[in-house]
């Protein structure tokens, strides 16, 4: 699992609801750029492709979307599973994410028990994966 | 000086290409850009890339001709009126003339210019041509910034309200939980300090909602919905969404018969939502009696008015209640974003109508809007 993400609340949620579902091995990147320098490794065969990746939309240096571009342009990740997790409900956002090949879009809730629902998310993905 | 060097030039279509050099000359010496053109259809793509002014010697135009231009000027935008010289033979009527006068009517900003032609005429006229023409590069300038300054604003209106929406949510998930795993950790003051967060963030979701729809007003421009909306479903549908306010306050709502008008459904919606909201919110003692119902306004569409007999608006205040983010009340009384009826405002100023109120305080309110008749009635006007 990677999570690309800066907001170390969010951050923390993620972990949580993961680990709810039993998802346990969390690689966390704080920034696009990091992300980049990640999918590189991957390529060159110094780490291996996630399974799924949470990635933010909006990301300092490099943005979800240019990161997510970056992933779906590799042949590497073809196995993995993407969610793009965003604060914004425009519908503007979710059909770049769709475009550029997301599995899925998650809208960051404002309620606790709402936001555990991205864990049921991962958890039904990572499924789809395997079978 | 604004536009391209075709833009500032004068195109010439003569058919003799003596009569054109001539006049090429004549205003070269007055140092005015001037080409000319051997063809129409040559004319036509010199106009399509931009043109200061046409010169046309009527001789030259068929009624196909005329016809083909007329096309070509109609499809100008906003800001552009091409001036266009038509050279004329003063005296007797010929063929010639009479399409002359058909494409003075039809070719818009046209000037007749008889010969034998002095000089000095033709290149006054010229002149003159120009100098408007430079006047409209202005406007279009003036339109494309002032467009540019709209769509810029627009923008950072939304990524505003997005990039604030994101520490709002941790802001509410953390006071929830720090309310919910470590209640017993707080004393009273602690709990209350927790409530205080979790309010005022609620509080700034719904700004920042209503903000994000008072901005996306703009993005529904381009939505294909369909431009009339039936006041009856609109004030339906209103009411439906407000049924727990109304049903808790003991509201009694009469709606009279209402029209079809040209405006977006969810725009008209919007409207009754925000005042019929309002209606309920800002009642007296007496539970709410509110009457919707629309009246012709002569020469122009209709008038619609949501009456209540709730506390009213003091007449100093009555203007300023669009304004956004204007409020009266303090949110303890009536919570509220300021920011419904300044949506209201932009709706139906767009739509090129009025709203306003009337009031007195204690003895209720009524809003009233006016939206347009359609120019043409496909759906019919109710």
């Amino acid at each position: 699992m990677v999570v690309v993400e800066d907001n170390p609340g969010d951050i923390y949620l993620i972990r949580q609801a993961l680990e709810k579902r039993g998802i346990g091995d969390l690689t966390v990147l704080q920034d696009g750029e990091a992300g980049y320098i990640f999918v590189t490794e991957v390529e060159r065969g110094a780490a291996s492709p996630p399974d799924l990746f949470i990635i933010d939309l909006s990301l300092p240096r490099r943005s979800g979307p240019e990161l997510l571009a970056r992933i779906k342009t590799s042949s590497a990740f073809a196995h993995s599973r993407i969610i793009i997790a965003s604060s914004s409900y425009s519908s503007r956002d979710r059909s770049v994410a769709s475009r550029l090949g997301a599995d899925r879009y998650f809208v960051k809730p404002s309620s606790f028990d709402q936001f555990m629902t991205i864990g049921a998310l991962a958890a039904e993905l990572l499924d789809e994966g395997s079978s | 000086m604004p536009g391209s060097l075709e833009e500032q030039t004068v195109y010439i279509f003569a058919p003799t290409g003596r009569d054109a050099r001539l006049i090429v000359d004549t205003l070269s010496e007055a140092d005015i850009l001037a080409k000319t053109c051997s063809s129409r259809d040559e004319l036509s793509r010199a106009l399509q890339t931009g043109a200061a002014a046409a010169i046309i010697s009527e001789e030259a135009l068929s009624s196909q001709d005329v016809q083909e231009l007329a096309r070509h000027l109609e499809s100008q935008p906003f800001w552009s009126d091409l001036p266009i010289l038509l050279l004329t033979f003063a005296g007797r009527p010929t063929p010639q003339n009479i399409s002359s006068g058909r494409a003075a009517e039809v070719l818009g900003n046209v000037t007749l210019l008889e010969r034998p032609l002095r000089p000095m005429t033709l290149r006054a006229a010229v002149r003159s041509a120009i100098r408007a023409r430079m006047r409209q590069y202005q406007l279009r300038r003036r339109q494309e910034s002032l467009q540019h300054a709209i769509s810029e604003l627009e923008q950072f209106a939304y990524s505003a309200s997005h990039d604030l929406r994101e520490p709002l949510r941790n802001i509410a998930i953390f006071s929830e939980l720090l309310e919910k795993e470590h209640l017993a950790a707080l004393d009273k003051t602690g709990r209350q300090y927790c409530n205080f967060v979790r309010a005022s963030a609620k509080r700034m979701e719904t700004l920042i909602d209503d903000l994000l729809a008072y901005t996306r007003l703009n993005d529904d421009e381009s939505h294909n919905e369909p431009t009339t909306a039936d006041a009856a479903k609109c004030v339906e549908m209103a009411l439906a969404s407000l049924s727990t306010a109304i049903t808790e306050s003991g509201a009694e709502i009469e709606v009279g018969p209402l029209p079809v008008v040209s405006m977006r459904s969810t725009h008209l919606y919007q409207i009754f939502q925000n005042l019929l909201a309002n209606a309920v919110k800002y009642r007296g003692e007496a539970p709410p009696r509110i009457r919707v119902s629309a009246s012709r306004e002569e020469g122009f569409g209709w008038r619609f008015a949501v009456k209540d007999n709730g506390i009213g608006i003091s007449p100093e205040y009555q203007e300023r209640i669009f304004g956004l983010f204007k409020r009266l009340h303090t949110n303890a009384k009536y919570s509220g974003s300021g920011i419904g009826l300044a949506i209201c405002q932009r709706i139906v100023q767009r739509s090129g109508g009025k709203i306003w109120v009337e009031s007195e305080p204690g003895r209720g309110s009524t809003f009233y809007f006016t939206v347009k008749h359609e120019r043409l009635a496909p759906g019919g006007r109710g």
